[in-house]
């Protein structure tokens, strides 16, 4: 019998540390990475979990196009019973149902697949009225559905707006065709009247502050946290007769495009200009290892980087940023973290738009094809189409390190802890 | 000028019924790589005969193909030499059988349709003198 001389098991769990040439790799010093040794340099589509590496979880193709035009947009939602995603690339809004598949209900928009020096790329702000779906892309009038097919959204103060964010009983819109670091709001409960007046609820609000286009905004609890591409600031409801109000949060931290930050409870990460990072709203710290850091921005195709899309992979306890790799003009790779074991790792299943489906068991994604597929398939789909089903909530937790303030912010550590929430 | 024309699209729902597909697969497989590490020893060869695993879900051949390529070298600066091998759980353990400085592996699952998990991996053999 020979000696032992080695058991890598400890290893096993540092996640993946790319080498990258000219950086030797360094030991971490961040408490939002993982202080595990770093053995494997490289990977794909691998997670690590249960004190193992694994495969990471499954995904079925559920439509395939007749065209090939990116998916730029993505929601799930509940219609009366009836799990239903609504998704669009730059010309066209489709729904789907399992029993229906997949159909055009909006067409002729005016977007555009790939980002130009001076133009992002356009994506679909998503998010759902009630029983309506409001759809904005920035470049056309913004749509609502209201059970047949899309249409121009009425009584507008604005003919365009980057972002839609319901934040009942108001939809806001961001980034309008008024100004890109504008802020408007509808009448209470009323998505089609937007122009304030004495008798209603609309109104808006410059972002002075801003010093660039809003970009991005996700809600953080029951207020909107919303991003340029180096500050994070709050609208908040304050009620009559001013409605909102905002507030700047944190400079340093922002977003390279609309789809490029996620909320996991009351934590957002984001891909900025200068890095992942991590925020609470009072404090934030970039997250990601220097080697992983490096990886990307030596590889990015810098001028899709408005493609990016974040999201909150529940089943696997990550947060996973989609990315073009030059000379590709799409997303064609994933770094992931994992939020509970603090590790990074590669994923190469590129997609174009991302979002939590409980309602049809899984999460769901789209691809630079058009193509839409359930996520996190943990059984046969065969036989169980709801095997990848999630827990709503899920308690997390987390250790924060002593990082940079914000504005008149003292920053400090501690344990974080959240409710894993449908945000995201 | 949008439309709510409806069309109806091809959609997959009967097409596409594998577990653990990846898209591309001519390009695309579930692995890690681990290089050019020394066992603790940066100063002496060691020969390695045996590697051994914990490796759990892969029972039988077809499921997946999974593999490790263990690599070798005797001096950073010179090329690793891989040679593969083919694993599954019944069969948890390969014979290499060389003596190197350096060694390197990259664990791969090429048409990844089952879940396994990948806990440990030992490596079995003796340590030689230094060699410079």
């Amino acid at each position: 019998m020979s000696k032992l001389l080695k058991t890598v098991r400890e290893e096993l769990m540092g996640g993946i540390s790319p080498n990258i040439p000219g950086r030797s790799q360094t030991p971490t010093t961040s408490l939002l990475n993982s202080a595990k040794p770093k053995f494997f340099v490289d990977g794909r589509n691998v997670v690590f979990e249960e004190s193992s590496v694994q495969p990471t979880s499954g995904q079925r193709l559920i439509v395939s196009p007749v065209n090939q035009d990116s998916i730029t947009g993505l929601l799930s939602v509940n219609a009366a019973g009836t799990p239903t995603a609504y998704y669009g690339n730059s010309t066209t809004l489709f729904e789907y149902t399992t029993a229906g598949g997949a159909t055009s209900v909006g067409s002729g928009y005016a977007g555009v697949e790939n980002a130009t020096s001076t133009t992002p790329a356009t994506l679909w702000s998503l998010t759902s009225w009630g029983t309506w779906i409001a759809a904005t892309n920035g470049v056309d009038v913004p749509q609502i559905f209201k059970g047949t097919s899309f249409a121009n959204l009425t009584g507008l103060s604005f003919t365009t707006a980057e972002i839609f964010i319901e934040r009942s009983p108001f939809m806001i819109a961001f980034n309008t065709s008024n100004g890109v670091a504008e802020a408007e709001w509808c009448d209470e409960d009323n998505i089609e009247d937007w122009s304030p007046t004495t008798s209603n609820a609309a109104g808006n609000l410059t972002i002075r502050e801003a010093g660039g286009p809003i970009l991005a905004a996700v809600m953080r609890g029951k207020d909107v946290a919303f991003y340029t591409n180096n500050r994070m600031f709050i609208l908040e409801f304050v009620g009559a007769p001013f409605w909102f109000r905002y507030r700047p949060l944190l400079m340093g931290i922002g977003t390279v495009g609309k789809a490029a930050v996620v909320a996991v409870g009351a934590i957002h990460y984001g891909f900025g200009p200068e890095g992942i990072w991590a925020t609470d709203g009072t404090k934030f710290e970039y997250i990601a290892s220097p080697e992983i850091r490096d990886f990307i921005y030596n590889n990015i195709n810098l001028e899709q980087i408005s493609k990016v899309v974040a999201w909150h992979d529940r089943q696997q306890h990550s947060v996973i940023f989609f990315w073009p790799e030059d000379p590709s003009t799409a997303n064609s790779l994933g770094v992931v973290f994992n939020y509970k074991n603090k590790i990074w790792s590669i994923d190469d299943r590129g997609r174009s738009a991302a979002t939590y489906a409980p309602d049809f068991g899984v999460s769901l994604a789209g691809d630079s094809s058009g193509y839409l597929w359930q996520q996190n398939i943990t059984g046969d789909p065969t036989t169980n189409t709801n095997s990848g089903e999630l827990p709503v909530q899920d308690e997390i937790s987390y250790q924060v390190g002593f990082g940079e303030g914000g504005f008149g912010e003292v920053p400090f550590g501690g344990d974080w802890t959240g409710e894993d929430t449908l945000d995201g | 000028m949008a439309s709510g024309i409806a069309t109806m699209l091809k959609t997959a729902s009967s097409i596409e019924t594998k577990i653990w597909q990846i898209p591309d697969l001519d390009e695309t497989s579930v692995y890690v790589t681990a290089k050019s590490f020394d066992l603790g020893h940066p100063d002496r060869d060691k020969y390695v005969d045996q590697i051994r695993f914990e490796l759990e879900g892969i029972s039988n051949i077809g499921e997946s193909v999974v593999s490790l390529q263990v690599g070798v070298q005797d001096k950073l600066n010179k090329d690793i030499v891989w040679e593969r091998f083919y694993l599954s759980s019944a069969n948890d353990s390969i014979y290499l059988r060389k003596t190197a400085r350096y060694f390197s592996i990259i664990f791969e699952d090429a048409v990844p349709q089952v879940r396994w998990k990948l806990g440990a991996i030992e490596f079995w053999g003796q340590l030689l003198k230094g060699q410079n």
